[in-house]
């Protein structure tokens, strides 16, 4: 356990030194698309070790990105303003829903298709409120000119910098400081019966999971409009961001060190699969994504089965 | 008297209907029966939708004829399915059935996109409408309706009357107690998963007659077949025909109205809801949560 995370700190350590060298555009694009999967797949997986499986995880990311360009497009608006904006979207989104799934125990597949449902019905919004949000066509953030108030650099490396350490940032506080709910979030999803039993607040507990994982999402939705500066529903809502994020989560054992590196083969993966071959080869990253999650599956059931 | 517009959508709905109940079906009995999340539902759909495409314009055929290739395609599919996938998973828990059926609709989505690019393919296949007291019927429709009620009937009956039809019933009853008196589940599971994708792709057939085929096109089929399904009851047949009729109609007035994409969304906040007040849907037996 103390292995892996050395590693994890180890090769964060190499990364952030790597620029002193001259390297490639292409890596570094790379490294920060996998970065950001690797934060998202840390707040997906909080919310996963306490049981729920979200199915629609995307959504938050999402709204992030999307209300960061309302936000930045609306006047002269910081973008520490819009950061503020699209984590409360996030919250005023993941409470009243946390509540009502967990108050009646809407678990397991249920807790699922109500989170894919609720991407669903906001990518057919989007879709449909064309003069708002651009319709499937998203939406593109033209500001030319560097600040550091609205986070628009011409190099790709204030992004690597940022999000290598909002994802160590997240790491340490994960580690020092909430070290103990992570431990009880650990309980609950192992038997919800016990942990209520101990005394614990299951309800409180799920909904403090699950609205930190969504604000760690919105977090990387408002990188991600920033950096790319470019964002359609199919993205922001899409199952394939989703699911890369729930490939990731499961790949990486449902550990942060281990989601980390889970990110940095899987994203350059279908990084690779989609600008070398997506010309002849559409949909061979899909066919792979599908593959991988079906190898692991079987392999973890066979293991389920064996025990 | 009500003014005729509304009539109208209100056939439209209950013909459009009768199509989600069929979508619905497939999904109902394998859900029913294995205990598995179907997610892979929507793709097995689409792949349905290429198979009559592809089989129509190679021989030239009427799309109607070739709605039995879609069932015995998708047949053969859930034959590899479930000796590949299912076999494995079957045993281990719900979080394992939810990730292999989204592995294994992602598996078909790229390679139906490996096979035939993302372009959209649609059938010409038109009739002239029928007017009746000003309301006009798509005969499309009207045949889609028939068709999907005839074959619904259909496999009522096969449950409700065949030796194997019982058995399936007595393995979604209780499966432990149907293996002791002497019923081979796997062998149950195994029809059943086969007629269960058949049924998708019947589905996938009949839908290629009104609407686009292309890769992604499953996904929201999909999610609709959840909705209807979870709105009727799980396991619930009658459940899935108001189910299917609810969604139909909401689709059609909303989109008459409004515009499509809305009409999705509301069929979404509809089965959120529902959900979260009646998890067993509106005619299930009990909460299976």
């Amino acid at each position: 356990m103390y292995n892996i995370e050395g590693l994890l700190i180890l090769s964060i350590s190499i990364l952030l030194l790597l620029p002193i060298l001259d390297i490639n555009p292409y890596f570094v694009h790379i490294i920060i698309l996998s970065t950001m999967f690797a934060v998202m797949a840390a707040g997906w997986n909080m919310l996963a070790i306490a049981g729920p499986v979200s199915l629609g995880h995307a959504t938050f990311f999402g709204l992030g990105a999307y209300f960061t360009y309302f936000s930045l497009t609306s006047g002269n608006i910081s973008s520490y303003v819009a950061l503020l904006v699209s984590v409360g979207v996030a919250l005023t989104i993941t409470i009243p829903i946390g509540y009502i799934t967990f108050r009646f125990r809407i678990t397991g597949i249920y807790f699922a298709l109500v989170t894919i449902a609720f991407a669903e019905v906001l990518r057919q919004l989007f879709i449909s409120l064309r003069e708002i949000t651009g319709g499937s066509l998203g939406v593109s953030l033209f500001i030319k000119e560097q600040s550091y108030l609205h986070f628009i650099f011409d190099s790709k490396m204030p992004y690597y910098y940022l999000v290598i350490s909002i994802f160590l940032t997240i790491f340490l506080i994960n580690k020092l400081a909430l070290n103990r709910f992570l431990k009880i979030l650990t309980v609950i999803g192992n038997d919800e019966l016990t942990a209520a039993s101990m005394g614990i607040n299951i309800l409180k507990y799920k909904l403090l999971a699950f609205a930190l994982s969504s604000i760690v999402n919105s977090i990387m939705g408002w990188f991600y409009i920033h950096y790319l500066r470019y964002i359609t529903p199919d993205v922001a809502f899409g199952l394939l961001t989703s699911v890369e994020i729930i490939i990731i989560g499961i790949l990486g054992m449902l550990n942060f060190a281990g989601i980390f590196f889970a990110s940095l083969f899987i994203i350059p993966l279908g990084e690779v699969l989609r600008a070398a071959l997506g010309g002849v080869y559409a949909g061979l990253n899909i066919f792979i994504y599908g593959l991988i999650l079906l190898l692991l599956v079987i392999i973890r059931s066979i293991r389920i089965g064996k025990r | 008297m009500i003014p005729s517009i509304y009539l109208q959508v209100l056939i439209n709905g209950i013909l459009l209907g009768g199509l989600y109940i069929l979508l619905a079906i497939g999904l109902n009995i394998v859900t029913g029966v294995l205990k598995i999340i179907n997610f892979a539902h929507g793709d097995l759909v689409m792949l349905g939708m290429y198979v009559a495409f592809w089989l129509s314009v190679f021989f030239g055929l009427n799309p109607l004829l070739i709605l039995p290739s879609s069932f015995i395609v998708l047949g053969v599919i859930g034959l590899l399915s479930y000796v590949g996938v299912f076999s494995f998973v079957l045993r281990a828990g719900d979080f394992e059935h939810l990730l292999s059926t989204i592995g294994l609709g992602l598996l078909l989505q790229g390679l139906a996109q490996l096979l035939w690019k993302s372009d959209y393919r649609l059938l010409k296949f038109e009739l002239p409408p029928l007017l009746i007291w000003n309301i006009y019927i798509s005969p499309v429709m009207l045949s889609i309706f028939t068709i999907s009620l005839f074959a619904s009937i259909i496999l009522y009956m096969f449950l409700l009357k065949t030796r194997t039809g019982i058995f399936i019933r007595a393995v979604a009853q209780d499966s432990e107690m149907a293996s002791l008196v002497g019923i081979n589940k796997r062998k149950i599971h195994l029809i059943t998963t086969m007629i269960g994708f058949g049924f998708a792709g019947l589905a996938g057939g009949l839908l290629m007659l009104m609407f686009p085929a292309y890769p992604t096109a499953g996904f929201v089929y999909g999610l609709l077949a959840w909705v209807i399904m979870v709105i009727g009851g799980l396991g619930s047949v009658l459940g899935a025909f108001i189910g299917g009729l609810i969604i139909g109609i909401i689709e059609v007035s909303f989109a008459t109205f409004y515009n499509i994409e809305l009409a999705r969304a509301v069929a979404f906040i509809l089965f959120i809801t529902i959900i979260a007040l009646k998890p067993s849907g509106l005619l299930g037996e009990r909460a299976r949560v």
